[in-house]
């Protein structure tokens, strides 16, 4: 095969392999063209996690928080973010999938794995034969009984052809190995990059479309926040200094987490990287 | 299989329109006088008929006393505002016009000012202090509040403010039948 039609065949499977991530993107990124919605500059993505503890903190002040845009909103990146790891976890197996997925479907690696197969096949069956009729052989020489001699000379003649056939069917298998084997050779390289490369491209789109709603759900969460009566009622029982914003929220809910118990923990120093991002 | 969620135009809009706004510092919620005031005359004030004192509280804001002394000018016919007056003391001249007819007078516990918040337009008429110590409360209707959680108090504000043009209406429509009988 020339490079050109090992391109056609990895980016033909490739575009099969990754047809849900297409269609996603293809969706996602066509609505945020289509509305104008534009990138933010800081990483949303990152404060994920956080938003979606203000968005259930907020809706523990106000219940009503949750309802419609703002709930819709909250389910589509939860859903987006859902997708997003499945494709991480995807996209981590990707030799197996070379091996299981796309070798398969390349026509003249499948001829020679069935020519293979076949040979295996072959080759147990010669052995069983070379075997059996040795077997019987080994036991005709040692009997008392009278030698049937035309038997002996079918198996004999047996025996050889098999051990003969034995050495054909290996030879051939030695060869189809090479052959299956340079054929891997040859496809893997240009797999791998092209898979790579299609990973970045599908990291990046989806890092974008969720950094993107993650931005709009939150200046929405915010909006709304500030104009309920519960969460402003909260606000102004706490103390709580700023303007409506994760930021503000942020600086509180760090005052207010007991931080000798999670100086050491994970959840402590994200807070703490987030308050950079933020600033 | 990914489930795809769509937007509705209005919807695009509001997140658009979230992402624009630059939020608000936090106010504290406690009552100031005026607020007070507010309450206490709200159960005279048409506008707010069927909403209880939180939501008042909750949909308005710059809630102020305003004292005027006579012959100062409230606000000026042509004047682009929204805010909304209800007088506490003094009487008001409604004045229309170059020569500043008057037309009429407000007394105490009277709304003024709010056709310009339903219309959006321009003051239609000079209002001036007719005494000294003329003492007025303004307010505006916060229209950024509408997608809170006060939607039932907005719900009645606008059926109380389609009652006031209905009545402003009639009104108009009884002076014209007026003016008609006289020409006649």
């Amino acid at each position: 095969m020339t490079e050109a039609e090992v391109e056609q065949r990895v980016s033909s499977f490739l575009d099969g392999f990754f047809a849900d991530e297409t269609a996603v993107a293809e969706h996602e990124l066509g609505f945020m063209d289509e509305n104008g919605l534009q990138k933010p500059e800081i990483d949303y993505l990152k404060m994920r996690q956080f938003i979606f503890t203000a968005f259930n903190n907020l809706k523990e002040m106000d219940l009503t928080i949750a309802d419609g845009l703002v709930g819709k909103m909250h389910k589509d990146i939860t859903n987006l973010v859902e997708f997003y790891k499945e494709f991480k976890k995807k996209i981590k197996i990707a030799n197996l999938v070379y091996q299981r997925d796309f070798l398969p479907s390349v026509r003249e690696y499948q001829e020679l794995n069935d020519d293979k197969v076949l040979t295996e096949g072959k080759i147990n069956q010669y052995k069983h034969i070379a075997s059996a009729t040795q077997h019987e052989l080994d036991e005709i020489a040692i009997s008392k009984e009278k030698v049937d001699e035309a038997k002996v000379k079918m198996l004999r003649r047996r025996n050889v052809d098999s051990l003969f056939n034995l050495d054909k069917s290996k030879e051939h298998h030695k060869e189809v190995m090479i052959e299956l084997t340079a054929l891997e050779e040859s496809m893997k390289g240009l797999f791998f990059e092209m898979f790579e490369s299609y990973c970045n491209e599908y990291t990046t789109a989806f890092e974008e479309i969720i950094n993107t709603k993650m931005f709009y759900f939150e200046k929405l969460l915010w909006h709304i926040a500030e104009r309920s009566s519960g969460v402003r009622k909260f606000f102004d029982d706490a103390g709580i200094k700023g303007s409506y914003s994760t930021k503000t929220y942020l600086n509180y809910y760090l005052r207010n987490i007991n931080i000798e118990k999670s100086k050491t923990n994970e959840w402590h120093r994200y807070l703490h990287s987030l308050l950079k991002v933020l600033d | 299989m990914f489930s795809f969620t769509t937007y509705t135009k209005s919807e695009v809009k509001q997140m658009l329109d979230a992402a624009s706004r630059t939020t608000r510092d936090i106010k504290p919620t406690q009552t100031s006088l005026a607020q007070k005031k507010l309450i206490e005359v709200s159960k005279h004030i048409y506008l707010f008929s069927g909403i209880n004192n939180e939501d008042v509280i909750a949909i308005t804001n710059d809630v102020q006393f305003m004292e005027y002394a006579k012959d100062e000018v409230i606000f000026k016919e042509g004047d682009q505002s929204d805010d909304i007056y209800f007088l506490l003391r003094g009487f008001l001249s409604v004045e229309v016009g170059r020569e500043q007819k008057q037309v009429a007078r407000i007394s105490p516990m009277e709304l003024f000012g709010e056709m310009a918040f339903i219309s959006k337009k321009p003051r239609n008429a000079t209002i001036r202090a007719l005494e000294d110590k003329s003492t007025v409360i303004k307010f505006v209707v916060d229209d950024d509040a509408y997608e809170s959680a006060t939607s039932f108090a907005f719900m009645k504000l606008y059926k109380n403010i389609a009652t006031i043009v209905v009545k402003k209406l009639e009104a108009s429509n009884e002076i014209i039948a007026g003016m008609r009988a006289e020409a006649e």
